[in-house]
Order: C-alpha cells, then sequence, then structure tokens
C-alpha cells in the first residue's frame, strides 16, 4: 500500500488518450508523411532530437499536432512552415538549400570532387614521369604470377 | 624552419579559433524567439474553473502570459513576483497564467497553496505552447494593445525585466 | 584535510610538468643526456602525483566526505558503491582529475617503453607530453578544482548525475572514451618530436604506428560503447544521433583511421610523410576540440557538462595547439619530402590515397555540420541547426564509398596493375557481392540502398576472406605442406594485415547491421488498459500491472506487460521510467529483448497513477544486436596488430 502511496506522490503527466487517438486516424501513407516530417522538426526541449523519434512529452505532443495537421491535408511545406514560424529555422534539423545554408550542402561534395581530382592528377604526372624517363616497374614487366609469388613472401 | 609558411599557415587558422570565441557570446541553449513583433497567435482555451477564454477577449489590452507548471521549481521562485504584479496593475494589464502539461488537479493545488490573481488557463494539448513557440517552463510572453508580441523571457522573470517590460506594453 | 592533500598533490604535478617541459626541451635542442634524465624521471613522478590525487578522491567520495567540493557536488549517501566510485569521472571536474590519471599512465608506459631508445627524438616527445600534463594539471589545479573546502559541511550530497547511475554501460563507457581521447596525446608528442627534430626515421615510424593504433582501439570500443548505453538508456530505439558530442569523439576517430591507413602507404612507397604527420596532429587536436565541445557548453548537446568557467581555458589551449601544430608543420614540411613516388591510377596506392581523401572529406563534413549553426549565427545572426537528416545524407555515401574501397583496395596491386589479371581476381568478390544481394531479397529486403550496401559489403568481406587464407593456401600447395602451419608462420610474420582485415569484418557486420536496422526499423505507439493487448510485427504485448519500487538512489516504476510470438511466449518484459530526486524528467530503461534477428524494444512512456492504464512505444529493430558483437572483433584485430612481432621475423623482414 506504501508503494501505491508514492506513485500518487510523483509527478507524473499524462496524456494517454490524446496519443492513441494522434496516429490512428490516418492512413498508412499520411502516417509514414507525418513521421518523415516529424524526423526534420527538432525537439525543443531535448536539444538534438527530432520529434518523431524524441520521448519527451513536448515531443509527442508536436508530433500529435502535426499529425493532426497531416489528417487535415496540408502539405509537408506548409506544415513545416507552421513550426519555422513559431520555433524559427532552428527548428529544422536539416538546414534549408537556400542561401547562407548552401555552403553546408555544397562544400562536402565540392572537397569530395577536389579529392578525385587530385587522385586522377597525380596518377597522370607519375605516369608522364614514368614514359619521360623511360623507366618500367618491376609491376609491368614481370607476369602477375610472380608478383603474386613475391607479394606472398614478402608483404601480405 | 620556414617562417614564411608558418605565419601563412597560423594566419589560415586563426578565423577558426576566433569562430569558436565567438561561440561563447551565445547561449547554447536558447531557442529563437520568431514571434518578436508579430501578432500573438491567438487562442481559445478553458480556464481552470472551466470557462471559455480566448485571446480576443481581451483585444486592446496589455498582456502577461506566464506558462507554468506545478512541477517547475524555478516557477516557484517568479510565482510571488507575478501575483504581486497582477495585484497592483489589475486595472491596466491582463495577466494569464497557462498551466504547461500538468494536471489540472496539480496545478490547482498549487495555486491553493500559493495563491492567485491570475486567470489560469489549460492546455492540454499544448497547442498553445507549441503555437507561441514554447521551449520549457518557466516562459512568459509580453503583448502590447495592438496584440503584438514585444518581449520573450525564457527562464524565471526578474523584477527589473518584468517592470521594464510591462512599462514597455502598456505605453504602445 | 584530504583536500589539502589532494590540492598539494595538484600542484606538484603542475611542478612537475613545467621543470619537465624545460628539462625535455633542454636536452633535445642541446642533447644534454642529464636533463633528459631528469623529464623521464619528471614524467613518473607527474604519473605518482596524479594516482594519489585519483586516489585521495576516491576515498573521499567512498568515506563520504562532504567537506570536499566535488563529494558535495556528486556524492550521496545512497548511491551504490560502484556508482560511487564511478561518480569520480560522473561530473566536470572528476573528469578532468581522471583524465589527469589515464594522462599519467599513458605518459609513464609510454617513457617505460623506449627509455633506452630513441634518444634523439624521446626528449622532444617527453617535453611536449609534459606540456599537456600541465595543461591539465593547472585546469584541475585552478579553474577546475575539485578539492575545494566547503563550508558549512552538508549532511549528504545529491548524488551523481542521473544518466550515470541508470546503466552499468555508464561505468565502462566512458573510461574506455577517455583512454581513446588521452591516448592521442602520445602520437601527437611522437609527430611534433618528428617535426622538431626535423625528420622521421623509419624506426621513429613504429612508435607512432603503435600508439596510435591504442588509443584508436579505445576510442573505437568507447563509442560503440556509448550507442550501446544510449540504445539501453535514451529509450527511442536508436543508438547514434549526430549530437555534437558523438561527433566529438567521432571526429578524432576519423582522422585516426585515415593516419592508420596513410601510414602504410607511406612505408611501402616512402611518399605522403607531411600529411600522414597532419593526420596525426589532427587527430589530438580534434580530442581537444572535442573535450572543449563537451565542457564548454558552446555546442548544444544532451551530454554536455554543465557550462562552466572552464571554457575560455580550455579555448586558450585548444588555440595555441592549433597554432602550434599548424605552423610547425608548415615551417618543417620541407625538410621530410617525399623520396617515393605514386602509382598508376588504378593502383593500390591509388586507392589509399582515395581512402584517406575520404576520410578527409568525412571528418570535414562533420566538423563543418557541427560549428555550421555557429556561422551561421556570426556571419548572418540566425541560429540553426544541423542535425540527423543532414548528416545521414552525407554519411551515407561517404561510408558506402568506404566500404567500396575497402573491397578493391586490397584487390589491386601496388605500382602498376594489369588489367586481365585484375579482372581475374574481381570475379570471386564480385560473385559473392551478387550473392549477398540475392539472399537480401529473398528474405524480403527490397531497399535499394540496403541491396546495394549488401553488394559492396559482399564484395568486401569476400576480398576479405580470401587476403586472409587464400595465400597460404597457395603456399602450402606449392610446398606440399599442411595447411594451417603455413597458415600460422604467416600469420605470426605479418600480423597488421591479418589484423587489419579483422577490424574490416567487423565493419561489413556494423555497416551491414546498421543498414538494415535503421531501413526495417518498425515501431507503434499504444495506450493500453490492463489485459488489453497491441501488436507489433508478429509480437503481441499485453499489459498486465504497474509495479512501482523505492530503490536507495530512485524510485522506478515498471509497466509489466507479457509478450508472445505468435503461439509462442517470449516472456515477460518491463519497461521502466525512473525517478531520481535530482532530475525532473525521469530517465527510462526501455526493455529490451535480444534476439539473433531482431531486438523487440519497448519503452514506457507514461502511467496513470491507479495503474489502470500505459502509454507503451514498441520498436522492431532488426539486427541491432551485430552492432555490439563487432566490439571484440575490433578488439582482437588491435591486438593482433598490435603484438610485436617475433624478434627473428623482424630480423627477417628488417
Amino acid at each position: 500500500m506504501k508503494e501505491v502511496k508514492i506513485l500518487m506522490t510523483m509527478v507524473v503527466v499524462l496524456f494517454l488518450c490524446v496519443k492513441a487517438q494522434g496516429s490512428s486516424a490516418l492512413s498508412a501513407e499520411q502516417k509514414i508523411k507525418a513521421e518523415s516530417i516529424g524526423a526534420v522538426l527538432r525537439c525543443p526541449v531535448c536539444q538534438g532530437m527530432p520529434i518523431a523519434d524524441s520521448p519527451a512529452t513536448m515531443a509527442v505532443e508536436m508530433m500529435d499536432l502535426v499529425y493532426e495537421k497531416v489528417a487535415a491535408g496540408q502539405s509537408e511545406e506548409e506544415i513545416i512552415n507552421y513550426f519555422i514560424g513559431r520555433y524559427g529555422e532552428w527548428v529544422l534539423l536539416r538546414p534549408t538549400t537556400k542561401g547562407f545554408n548552401l555552403f553546408v550542402w555544397i562544400l562536402p561534395p565540392i572537397a569530395l570532387l577536389l579529392a578525385c581530382l587530385l587522385i586522377v592528377y597525380r596518377a597522370r604526372r607519375a605516369k608522364e614521369k614514368e614514359t619521360g624517363q623511360e623507366q618500367d616497374t618491376l609491376a609491368s614487366k614481370d607476369s602477375d604470377d610472380t608478383i603474386e609469388a613475391i607479394r606472398r613472401e614478402v608483404e601480405i | 624552419m620556414n617562417w614564411r609558411r608558418t605565419w601563412i599557415g597560423v594566419l589560415l587558422v586563426l578565423p577558426f579559433i576566433g569562430l569558436l570565441a565567438l561561440g561563447f557570446g551565445t547561449d547554447p541553449h536558447a531557442v529563437p524567439f520568431v514571434l518578436k513583433g508579430e501578432d500573438a497567435p491567438s487562442f481559445s482555451l478553458q480556464s481552470l474553473e472551466g470557462e471559455p477564454v480566448g485571446l480576443k477577449d481581451y483585444r486592446g489590452k496589455p498582456i502577461v502570459m506566464n506558462f507554468w507548471a506545478s512541477w517547475c521549481e524555478p516557477c516557484k521562485l517568479e510565482h510571488q513576483l507575478l501575483q504581486n504584479a497582477a495585484r497592483r496593475f489589475a486595472e491596466e494589464v491582463v495577466f494569464l497564467g497557462v498551466v504547461y502539461q500538468d494536471t489540472p488537479e496539480a496545478a490547482q493545488q498549487f495555486l491553493a497553496r500559493h495563491g492567485n490573481q491570475m486567470t489560469q488557463l489549460l492546455d492540454p494539448e499544448s497547442k498553445t505552447a507549441i503555437d507561441y513557440g514554447v521551449s520549457g517552463v518557466p516562459e512568459s510572453f509580453f503583448i502590447n494593445r495592438q496584440g503584438k508580441v514585444i518581449h520573450k523571457e525564457p527562464g524565471v522573470l526578474r523584477p527589473e525585466r518584468l517592470f521594464s517590460e510591462l512599462k514597455k506594453i502598456m505605453q504602445d | 584535510m584530504l583536500g589539502t592533500i589532494g590540492h598539494s598533490l595538484l600542484l606538484l604535478g603542475c611542478a612537475c610538468a613545467s621543470c619537465g617541459i624545460i628539462c625535455g626541451y633542454w636536452a633535445g635542442f642541446k642533447r644534454d643526456v642529464r636533463m633528459f634524465n631528469w623529464s623521464s624521471r619528471l614524467i613518473y613522478l607527474f604519473s605518482f602525483a596524479m594516482l594519489v590525487a585519483n586516489g585521495v578522491m576516491v576515498y573521499a567520495l567512498l568515506i563520504h566526505d562532504f567537506s570536499i567540493s566535488y563529494v558535495a557536488q556528486v556524492g550521496s549517501r545512497s548511491t551504490p558503491t560502484l556508482f560511487t566510485i564511478a561518480s569520480l569521472w560522473s561530473s566536470l571536474e572528476g573528469s578532468i582529475l581522471f583524465w589527469g590519471l589515464i594522462l599519467g599512465g599513458y605518459i609513464s608506459i609510454f617513457n617505460f617503453s623506449y627509455r633506452n631508445r630513441y634518444r634523439a627524438y624521446m626528449p622532444f616527445a617527453l617535453g611536449t607530453l609534459h606540456i599537456i600534463a600541465l595543461f591539465f594539471a593547472l585546469l584541475i589545479s585552478g579553474p577546475a578544482n575539485p578539492f575545494e573546502p566547503v563550508f558549512p559541511v552538508p549532511a549528504d550530497g545529491p548524488g551523481p548525475n542521473a544518466l550515470l547511475q541508470n546503466h552499468v554501460l555508464m561505468l565502462i563507457h566512458p573510461p574506455t572514451l577517455y583512454l581513446g581521447y588521452v591516448g592521442m596525446s602520445v602520437p601527437f608528442a611522437i609527430a611534433v618530436a618528428a617535426l622538431l627534430k626535423g625528420e622521421l626515421a623509419e624506426g621513429w615510424l613504429k612508435p607512432l604506428r603503435q600508439w596510435t593504433l591504442i588509443p584508436w582501439a579505445f576510442l573505437t570500443v568507447g563509442i560503440i560503447l556509448g550507442g550501446w548505453w544510449a540504445y539501453e538508456v535514451l529509450g527511442w530505439g536508436g543508438y547514434w544521433a549526430w549530437d555534437p558530442v558523438e561527433n566529438a569523439s567521432f571526429l578524432p576517430w576519423l582522422a585516426a583511421t585515415a593516419y592508420l591507413h596513410s601510414t602504410i602507404v607511406q612505408e611501402r612507397k616512402k611518399i605522403l610523410k607531411v600529411w600522414t604527420l597532419s593526420l596525426v596532429l589532427s587527430a589530438f587536436l580534434l580530442t581537444i576540440l572535442g573535450t572543449f565541445m563537451t565542457r564548454s557548453g558552446v555546442f548544444n548537446s544532451v551530454h554536455s557538462f554543465t557550462q562552466s568557467s572552464i571554457g575560455p581555458t580550455f579555448l586558450v589551449f585548444l588555440a595555441l595547439t592549433l597554432i602550434f601544430s599548424v605552423g610547425l608543420l608548415a615551417g618543417r614540411s620541407h625538410l621530410l619530402e617525399s623520396e617515393g613516388r605514386v602509382g598508376a591510377l588504378f593502383s593500390r596506392e591509388s586507392a589509399f590515397l582515395l581512402n584517406n581523401l575520404v576520410f578527409a572529406v568525412f571528418t570535414f563534413t562533420v566538423l563543418l555540420g557541427t560549428v555550421f549553426p555557429l556561422l551561421t549565427e556570426a556571419f548572418k545572426g540566425v541560429q540553426v541547426s544541423v542535425g540527423e537528416p543532414y548528416f545521414n545524407k552525407m554519411a551515407v555515401p561517404l561510408g558506402l564509398i568506404l566500404v567500396f574501397l575497402m573491397g578493391i583496395g586490397p584487390v589491386l596491386p601496388w605500382g602498376q596493375p594489369r588489367i586481365d589479371a585484375l579482372i581475374k581476381r574481381f570475379l570471386a568478390p564480385l560473385g559473392v557481392g551478387i550473392l549477398a544481394v540475392l539472399g537480401g531479397w529473398f528474405l524480403g529486403m527490397h531497399d535499394g540502398m540496403v541491396l546495394f550496401t549488401f553488394l559492396l559489403v559482399g564484395f568486401a568481406s569476400c576480398v576479405s576472406f580470401i587476403e586472409m587464407f587464400v595465400p597460404a593456401f597457395t603456399r602450402a600447395q606449392e610446398r606440399r605442406e599442411d595447411y594451417w602451419p603455413v597458415f600460422w608462420r604467416m600469420f605470426k610474420v605479418s600480423r597488421r594485415h591479418y589484423g587489419g582485415h579483422i577490424v574490416h569484418l567487423a565493419v561489413f557486420i556494423m555497416v551491414t547491421a546498421i543498414a538494415v536496422s535503421q531501413t526495417y526499423k518498425t515501431s507503434v505507439e499504444a495506450s493500453l488498459t490492463k489485459g488489453e493487448s497491441m501488436k507489433i510485427d508478429d509480437y503481441v504485448i499485453t499489459y498486465k500491472n504497474t509495479e512501482g519500487r523505492q530503490e536507495p538512489h530512485r524510485f522506478s516504476v515498471g509497466a509489466l506487460v507479457e509478450v508472445t510470438k505468435g503461439d509462442v511466449s517470449i516472456g515477460e518484459m518491463s519497461p521502466k521510467l525512473n525517478y531520481y530526486q535530482t532530475q525532473r524528467e525521469p530517465i527510462g530503461t526501455p526493455a529490451v529483448k535480444t534476439m539473433l534477428s531482431e531486438d523487440l524494444y519497448l519503452s514506457l512512456l507514461s502511467f496513470e497513477k491507479d495503474r489502470s492504464r500505459v502509454a507503451i512505444k514498441a520498436y522492431v529493430l532488426p539486427l541491432v544486436v551485430w552492432i555490439w558483437v563487432t566490439i571484440p572483433l575490433f578488439i582482437l584485430g588491435a591486438c593482433i596488430a598490435f603484438w610485436p612481432k617475433p624478434r627473428r621475423a623482424q630480423a627477417l623482414k628488417g
């Protein structure tokens, strides 16, 4: 009985009924849509987690709101804009692809591209040097099996 | 040692250090305040006593909207201050409390113990809280006569802050 | 009393380190043996001071001496003993004290291992290590002093961070991660010594390799343990959220991994010396950046320690090391010119080079994403977030490129390849890759990205198996010998090769598990009354009762449910919410039923006080257990690679 008392005195926040209705009224498609929206919205109380994943009450309620808006037929853009209107761009876990934010999206691919170019360039230069010096490496002369044998012997 | 290269290298990393140093100036836990100067989002909620209350009921009056909960320790710190202000400015300013993620019983118990001069509203699905961009409690919004949100105070209200913001919303 | 002893020990540490810097560099530049010996003795003295200081703190925690600030801050009479010891690293000051202990351990062992060798380099290395030691000693004796006296002495304390007390993994995850972080100081010192000396002899490469491998292994295990902890505690069915603090541990890992690969090319082809050293330096700088992120409050994160005044101190240290490293690298790199040269486009060198550049791009991307909010704030005054969706989008292609390279790299020969021979070597792995795709398809996985991952992983694992087992087979046939003795001989001679491939296999298992568990996770939320059931996949979960239990340090509420799959009973499970005095929001303990093919993961969202209802979120997460399974494989691979060669083999090779 004492245990019940402790249970009673605890601070527990419950939104059970709301919760269960939140997503059940939706079709499978709508649910997927809502979840994909929830995955890019940041939970304001847990810092850094999407509302679709967070177990925090605030996140659960925001998710319910998303379900509701999806059920009401709002588009993804409308719903996301609603949240941006309340919490600013901060609420987007995936930065927009506009303006200054473009940098965060294009710099990594550019870096990767440069890396590939660098390798091609180095390989080219190495080849030029080689033909210039009329010098053959061991590898190009010997048969592959011999190399394989040496490889096994020496390196592995 | 090739000093020229050294200096070039060092100059290249300085911006990065500057950037991290800049980071100190900002509060990492602050959620932006986008409603500044915008129309206050309307709401129609039920008060603790069960009466319907909407933002439109207070058209033309400055409003202080305080989101709080009985489980929130810091809320206790500002409670008395808010009550005093509510009593003193009862004529000019509307003081609204919005119960955030809490049960009506717990909120009522809290108010019975600590006193209450404000209209207390229930926000069972936190829709109003989300509309205002609340990111935790306590959080207070100051709305002027034109219905524009002037200021958001995240965290505990200090007397100076409360009075200076009250002055602003009462003026315009 | 204990506080005074502790603080004096920290001051002793400061003194040792400051004298050690002078002795070390003096010995290095003036070639003074006496000074070198002093610098070496001071290393031991510093470690001793740190060891005793940590001992004093643990003792104070155990006897609940609340007159010491740190004990008053994290101690509590109700905390179980094991967690009391662990509270040494549960909070800011203690964790830095603990950091000092690990640093002391590392540098003493390092110093002892090479006490009679590398006389030209060691003084510089010791001097550099003393600088790092001095910084941490200063931090704990000044701004983050855990031995501050408290008056009046409280009767009891609040206990450590509730998240720490919540799971056993928290006992081993932070120390492992620290062993990884702190260990990066040693390769840093080795690299700095090479730069100061102005040459990088073959001999000095070996300590660099070995001493990077150790922290790398700890970092790897620490990161996976962190994911496991998040999975077992945070209750959202995930293990990695690209949180700034997670990124902070991932960044040095990326740099260190890149180093471990570039050093292979460097050794064989005598190229990339400067690049290799810069990777070592960045790995260390990134650990400091990571520590700065976790402790300064600049970055938003669940794991961040509370904001504190040590941020500026850390920033100054970070700035100084960054300037020092970059300046040194830029000013000295012309002394370390490449001797060798690169091979053709489709050679193993190129594959390694590409691997390194991809790792560099990966590091850059994660760093960019992590600091980008600071950038927009500085330039545009707008707050933005960069989170999971961004990082996933960026990391998946980069990760797949890396898996691809892990597959084709070992197939490509050094130097000039011959295309026809190359094609022959591609056939078997390609076959296995296609089989993996077909297998995935028939098991019902039709997602393009997952199948593509299967293709790459199948290909690459086949290559790893071939690389490990086939050469010995061929040789045994040539010499008409038994297989295993030949295998064992080869194994002994080229441990790094075998260790590396074991680690690769661990990566393949992990990549598969991540791809499948991320793509095919399902979840259902429901609010249940007593006797009511919810369904997820083939599982039926029936709510029976709610139980509350008062434990010494917390109050725990568990929802008892019974789970069946088809007609088979899986048993009872009890997801919990734990209430700590110090924490407003409860911390969950999800109930996880681990099976080889999938996990059933139940998270208690809320409950009605009269026990009539609970809200439960259930997840089915395929293959998750395979992520944790890789931990022993990583350790095994690292140990095999690290194990010193027998003398004879060394003589044969070198």
